[in-house]
């Protein structure tokens, strides 16, 4: 080898590129062991008969085909009924969009009350902050506290003793109101994210817009259309779009207000049931393939719209 | 098409006194331009105009109406911003036909405008595109587009073309000033550029510290500034100010400091003088060198600047800096003890204590 010369082996890129393996290396190991490998193991589940009979050997677990996709779709838990019983992919759905749509705007409602400078909004801003950051555990119970079906239940006392209503309820017990809470309940845990994101954006609009805005005649309805409406177009899909996927996948909330009872079974808690109540694992895992193929779409729609705008 | 007039207009923020009681007149269709240093009100008085900041006190007027409490969408004026302020997810149509819409105008009629204003601009080619695919050019004609279209009764410009390159500085003033020779819009223009100024203006408003100093045409201010500031300010290379003591003898005021003793005959013009003024003399009122002769500045060269068309002496006069601008067809020595004749005709004189003229 001539002086001077290097080997690859010696070239600083070589050496560089070892490196950059070498530190990504744990992380990449990390993301193999718990997401990648459960993932594909999860899939092979999906489609062999596991049970809690075969479990300590499940790697010889009988190949059933789509049996358990059958299975899945034809379930009175997951199949859509009628109006009274949706069923978890109908519900799911409705759930999902609609504590969504509320989330981001009541996010954007608070974002514009805390982008105008008054006494106290630093306060305010951290009061509003509170839902989002407790822990779930602890505010679930409150709500489930204050909608006790019981005479003592909080809200249950307050409307007796006001005399609206003659006996207690089980708010989260009824069909309908159950959703319904769970979906006010969500949009309560995580409208600040949402605002957030929006204040963030909502701060960054150049003044001056406003400015000529007056000038060309536009009053405060026009200013908010044309304007600040315009201009939070992009981080108000975004917000949509990464809140539906994350509570699409959402599991915790609904389990700890009703259980997925009362018309509020999803599919996220329907495959908790599925694999840990009737200890279904070839049918659990046939649930969540089919939950993961609709967050895909949601994906997809992400990337190609959020991702890819210039704006 | 309407006056403005500002009386007595103040503007606090706070404690600190922005604008301090300012009386401005522009003309039915004149072009005024306010002209100061950073932090001299000069915006502000814009602003206040335009609506966009409240009067403290005092009344501003637009075509005889005081509009002190009428928002800027109901003041019928058009304004240009600093940094174009466009739209940015409308293309330049809907940029342009904004205000049009709003204003209710019918559809076909905003098509015509827009075309109108386009075409007069050069920007028809522009009509469908965003604002972000525009040359800092193109957005600076699309701005006044906006304004233009409107038809407003005065047209406010805040520093326009602070963000352009200077060449497309040169081209762009020259076209609004064939604009408003088109259009004669009462207009109010803030700079703090004083070439800009004097090439634009009918009348300028010198600024400083939320003060008028002076309001004239841009000749007037250059040949009889009301003040050293004044005389300062415009005029580039700005004007040489040497400290001096004055007497008066036999009519005659003369004039001694260190490097020069002038003698003026004072031809009743000035009864009587501080012992401490200022001298202050242009750099194209120099002319030299010259060998001998009465009433001369001897000064030592530091630096030349020949720019071809003329040639700038940087020379040190008693411890104070002089420029001169003098015949670039001559070959002056850095270092080298030369003498300049400045014409005496338009020597300007200053009171050291109050900045006031007093020649």
């Amino acid at each position: 080898m001539k002086r001077g010369q290097l080997s690859r082996w010696d070239s600083l890129e070589a050496r560089e590129s070892r490196l950059a393996w070498l530190l990504t290396s744990p992380t990449a190991l990390i993301v193999f062991g718990l997401i990648i490998f459960p993932a594909i193991f999860s899939i092979w589940i999906s489609f062999h008969d596991v049970t809690l009979r075969n479990l300590n050997d499940v790697f010889h677990a009988p190949f059933v085909g789509w049996k358990n996709y059958v299975r899945v779709v034809n379930d009175f838990a997951f199949k859509f009924q009628n109006f009274r019983q949706w069923g978890a992919a109908v519900t799911s759905v409705v759930y999902s969009f609609a504590s969504t749509f509320l989330t981001v705007l009541i996010g954007l409602l608070a974002a514009l009350l805390l982008n105008k400078p008054f006494r106290g909004r630093g306060a305010t801003r951290a009061i509003f902050l509170f839902p989002y950051v407790a822990p779930i555990v602890s505010v679930a119970f409150v709500w489930r506290w204050i909608l006790d079906p019981r005479p003592s239940g909080v809200l249950n006392d307050v409307l007796m003793r006001l005399g609206l209503i003659g006996a207690p309820k089980a708010y989260l017990a009824t069909r309908g109101l159950a959703l319904l809470i769970v979906i006010v309940f969500e949009a309560w845990r995580y409208f600040p994210f949402a605002m957030l994101m929006i204040l963030a954006r909502l701060q960054a609009i150049d003044k001056t817009l406003y400015e000529a805005a007056s000038v060309d005649g536009a009053g405060g309805w026009h200013k908010f259309r044309f304007i600040t409406l315009s201009e939070l177009r992009y981080v108000l899909g975004a917000v949509f779009l990464l809140r539906l996927i994350w509570t699409f996948n959402k599991f915790d909330d609904i389990f700890l207000l009703t259980g997925g009872g009362f018309g509020t079974n999803v599919l996220p808690v329907l495959t908790y049931q599925f694999s840990f109540g009737a200890y279904n694992f070839g049918k659990g895992a046939a649930n969540a393939m089919i939950l993961l193929s609709i967050l895909l779409v949601f994906l997809l729609v992400y990337v190609r719209t959020v991702m890819r705008s210039t704006d | 098409m309407a006056e403005v007039v500002l009386e007595k207009v103040m503007k606090k923020f706070g404690d600190f006194v922005a604008v301090k009681g300012i009386d401005l007149k522009v003309d039915d269709g004149a072009f005024t331009v306010l002209v100061g240093p950073s932090g001299c009100g000069k915006t502000t008085t814009l602003r206040m105009i335009a609506g966009l900041e409240e009067v403290t006190s005092g009344e501003v007027k637009i075509g005889e109406k005081v509009v002190n409490r009428v928002p800027p969408k109901d003041r019928d004026i058009a304004m240009v911003f600093q940094n174009y302020a466009l739209y940015p997810h409308m293309d330049v149509y809907n940029n342009m036909a904004f205000g049009l819409k709003l204003r209710k105008i019918p559809k076909k009629e905003i098509e015509e405008r827009v075309h109108a204003a386009a075409s007069l601009l050069g920007i028809e080619g522009k009509l469908k595109s965003k604002p972000r695919e525009l040359s800092g050019g193109q957005r600076q004609r699309v701005a006044v587009g906006r304004a233009i279209v409107r038809n407003p009764k005065v047209f406010l410009f805040d520093e326009p073309l602070s963000n352009l390159d200077a060449k497309l500085r040169v081209q762009m003033r020259t076209e609004l000033e064939q604009l408003h020779h088109k259009l004669q819009t009462t207009t109010v223009y803030v700079t703090h550029d004083q070439v800009e100024a004097m090439t634009l203006g009918s009348k300028i408003a010198v600024m400083r510290d939320g003060v008028i100093h002076q309001y004239a045409s841009p000749q007037e201010t250059y040949d009889h500034p009301s003040n050293q500031f004044v005389a300062g300010f415009i005029g580039s290379p700005a004007m040489n100010f040497l400290p001096a003591r004055a007497t008066l003898s036999n009519g005659n005021l003369i004039l001694t400091g260190e490097g020069f003793t002038i003698t003026l005959p004072s031809n009743g013009r000035i009864d009587t003088v501080p012992e401490q003024v200022v001298l202050g003399i242009r750099p194209e009122d120099l002319t030299g060198p010259v060998s001998e002769g009465e009433n001369l500045l001897q000064v030592k060269v530091k630096v030349t600047e020949p720019l071809g068309n003329e040639l700038l002496v940087y020379a040190d006069c008693g411890g104070e800096q002089v420029v001169a601008n003098l015949d670039p067809h001559q070959h002056v020595e850095i270092d080298s003890t030369i003498k300049l004749s400045p014409n005496l005709n338009t020597l300007h004189l200053f009171d050291k204590e109050s900045e006031a003229t007093l020649l």
